[in-house]
């Protein structure tokens, strides 16, 4: 088994730690397609560079989110990256939706229905997962992979209480 | 830069890295009609070639519409590993989901013939749910099990059970097995059951 391809595709599956190759084999591979190894508090993961973002384009549409699902963005961001609005790594979290409902709340905006309605859409847009059992929002690959636009515009439109 | 992609005009290996994006974060297949590097032959093994590399191989699902699975051997040694895999609750409602959308109506003669997972029959929850009675799980165990396949594109969304989209990236070797799974479980004892069995144990060995 090819060790370089074979970490890589543990990284896809969600596990944080590399495998045998070295970080250096393992960035040089995932660049070829257009993604980079990245490392932070919850270990490494694989994020798309400039051009793998044109290309999920393609597929998504460029993401431009209304207010509301930006707000939800902007609270899982914060209460997962410690009131950073960084890029996170993806599977980051879990943040309930009763927390993100009282935070929306708590900022003036509809904790309920259309809630449901943003988890929808995020989901949908690949940026967070919503496990409907657990009742537990993630980071998804898709959110992890935005550009630093989009942390820019979490960062100032973050609104603050009211 | 891949020793494939060094040296192509900008425009092409863009193409190609779209492509690729694109067979990554879409839940479905994606029709080589609106994405260039898959339209185009020589372009496409420049897709499958750079796949390769990562684990990953491209899967032709009908006409020109693709979707990438991980390559065999690369799926075998993350499951060794315990990665990416199930658990084991979700693995037996997804063998039981599947034994009633696609098993048995196949079966019988309903929908399409073949060793495809990906399209089968609509049940009810309670059909599989019932299943379990008896059994140690609970309702809420399955429910929540079905949820976890249902957000993981296993099964499909939506009120009743029914095969997800993800299914389509199983290898052809990989939907065999799954088959062959089921007859083991199914008919332990049957004259193909053993064969199943001995082959596997020519092919450990």
């Amino acid at each position: 088994v090819d060790d370089v391809a074979l970490s890589i595709a543990a990284l896809e599956c969600g596990h944080g730690e590399l495998l045998s190759p070295t970080p250096e084999a393992i960035a040089e591979r995932a660049a070829e397609s257009g993604r980079m190894l990245a490392t932070g508090r919850w270990g490494s993961y694989l994020a798309l560079t400039a051009d793998g973002v044109a290309g999920a384009d393609v597929v998504a549409g460029p993401v431009e989110l209304s207010d509301h699902p930006l707000c939800v963005v902007g609270i899982v961001l914060r209460t997962v990256m410690h009131e950073s609005v960084a890029a996170p790594p993806p599977g980051a979290g879990p943040v309930r939706v009763d927390e993100v409902s009282r935070e929306l709340a708590r900022r003036g905006r509809d904790g309920g229905r259309s809630l449901v309605g943003s988890l929808r859409l995020l989901e949908r847009l690949g940026l967070l997962t919503w496990d409907r059992a657990s009742q537990e929002v993630r980071v998804a690959a898709g959110l992890a992979a935005q550009p630093a636009s989009l942390f820019d515009v979490l960062e100032r439109s973050e609104p603050t209480d009211g | 830069m891949a020793d494939g992609l060094t040296g192509l005009p900008v425009r092409d290996r863009v193409d190609v890295l779209e492509a690729i994006a694109a067979l990554r974060v879409s839940g479905e297949p994606v029709a080589a009609a609106g994405v260039r590097a898959l339209a185009d032959p020589r372009l496409r093994e420049l897709v499958e070639a750079t796949l390769v590399r990562e684990g990953r191989i491209l899967l032709g699902v009908q006409g020109n519409v693709y979707a990438i699975g991980y390559a065999d051997e690369i799926a075998a040694a993350l499951a060794v590993r315990g990665i990416g895999i199930l658990e084991p609750v979700d693995r037996a409602v997804l063998c039981l989901a599947l034994l009633h959308t696609v098993a048995i109506p196949r079966a019988r003669s309903r929908g399409r013939a073949g060793d495809t997972w990906h399209e089968g029959e609509r049940v009810p929850i309670a059909q599989v749910i019932g299943q379990y009675h008896g059994r140690g799980l609970t309702k809420e165990t399955v429910e929540h099990a079905i949820a976890r396949l249902k957000h993981l594109g296993l099964l499909r969304m939506g009120h009743d059970v029914s095969p997800g989209p993800v299914l389509l990236r199983l290898t052809p070797r990989r939907r065999a097995e799954l088959w062959e799974d089921l007859v083991l479980i199914c008919a332990p004892t049957s004259s193909r059951a053993r064969h199943i069995r001995e082959q596997r144990g020519t092919e450990a060995a």
